[in-house]
């Protein structure tokens, strides 16, 4: 066999091997999907959109939170993730809404959960000086959310993608720069005519868990 | 890296093999490592990619070598080619 021939066997071999191992990850592919519409359906809820039918249509699409074992550990905490998301913007107001929120309840009882996330605080520092320099406090803050956003990081994603990480990051974090910036986020949305409701309001828990927890 | 980004590299690199544009799906796939990297599934399907790349590659070669180019004259002079 001369040296072409042998190398058109290993093509054809490595192209037989490929569309297989393609057809395998088929499946992975439809979780994808599932993932992907549920994240798309977060987002429209974050923007203050009516998701109520979208969710319902995900739901009837994915009965079932764990059959087959179909998505993996990392998938469901994502979706745990994203259900919590969207349960937290639904308006319990009518009958359809409430058995949707049920649905979430539904997979969190089956153990599709948010990710708890583990917050490390820094104790008080001792001997900060009575009086700052609160300008430079403030202009070493913007400073530092430059940085943050100008990382390359965030090059080519929406600003409302770049607004829920911060929440995110406002969250988990001790450092106050992320509730600053992502409370500048939601006021620069506001006055460009966005719906910043649902944003607002989450900042507002984040706040408020913060301070509780500062207070305990 | 996201997860979601990662997710979507994995699906435009499987989009991308059903198609046979394998350079594509090369890329997308080394994008989506960066997301899961300790996938071995997936690590395997780039080296698989990989390979057969370099493989088609060679053939060219190959096949090119073969290829003889004749100068052709007529009346005694030089044809040009266009």
């Amino acid at each position: 066999m001369s040296r072409l021939e042998t190398l058109k066997k290993l093509e054809t071999i490595l192209e037989n091997f490929l569309d297989k191992a393609v057809d395998m990850e088929k499946e992975r592919l439809e979780t994808i999907k599932a993932v992907e519409a549920l994240s798309d359906i977060n987002r429209e809820s974050l923007r203050g959109r009516y998701v109520n039918n979208r969710l319902g249509d995900w739901f009837a699409r994915h009965r079932e939170p764990l059959a087959a074992s179909r998505f993996s550990e990392s998938e469901l905490t994502t979706i745990g993730n994203l259900l919590s998301s969207i349960r937290s913007g639904l308006d319990a107001g009518d009958p359809e809404t409430v058995k949707l929120a049920d649905q979430i309840d539904h997979w969190r009882r089956k153990g599709v959960v948010p990710k708890r996330k583990l917050i490390l605080k820094m104790p008080a520092r001792e001997g900060q000086p009575e009086t700052d320099d609160r300008l430079n406090r403030f202009l070493d803050m913007l400073a530092r959310q430059q940085k943050y956003l100008g990382s390359g990081e965030f090059d080519g994603i929406h600003i409302l993608s770049i607004l829920e990480d911060t929440l995110k990051a406002a969250e988990a974090k001790v450092d106050p720069m992320y509730l600053h910036l992502a409370g500048s986020l939601v006021y620069f949305l506001k006055i460009n005519g966005y719906k910043v409701a649902p944003f607002a309001r989450r900042l507002r828990e984040i706040e408020k868990a913060k301070s509780d927890n500062d207070m305990e | 890296m996201t997860w979601s980004e990662g997710q979507k590299a994995l699906r435009e690199s499987l989009a991308a093999l059903k198609r046979k544009d394998y350079r594509a799906a090369s890329g997308f796939l080394a994008v989506a490592e960066n997301t899961f990297a300790d996938d071995d599934q997936l690590l395997i399907l780039r080296e698989a990619v990989d390979l057969l790349i370099a493989v088609k590659v060679e053939i060219n070669a190959a096949e090119n070598d073969k290829i003889e180019i004749e100068e052709i004259f007529g009346n005694g002079q030089e044809t040009e080619f266009r």
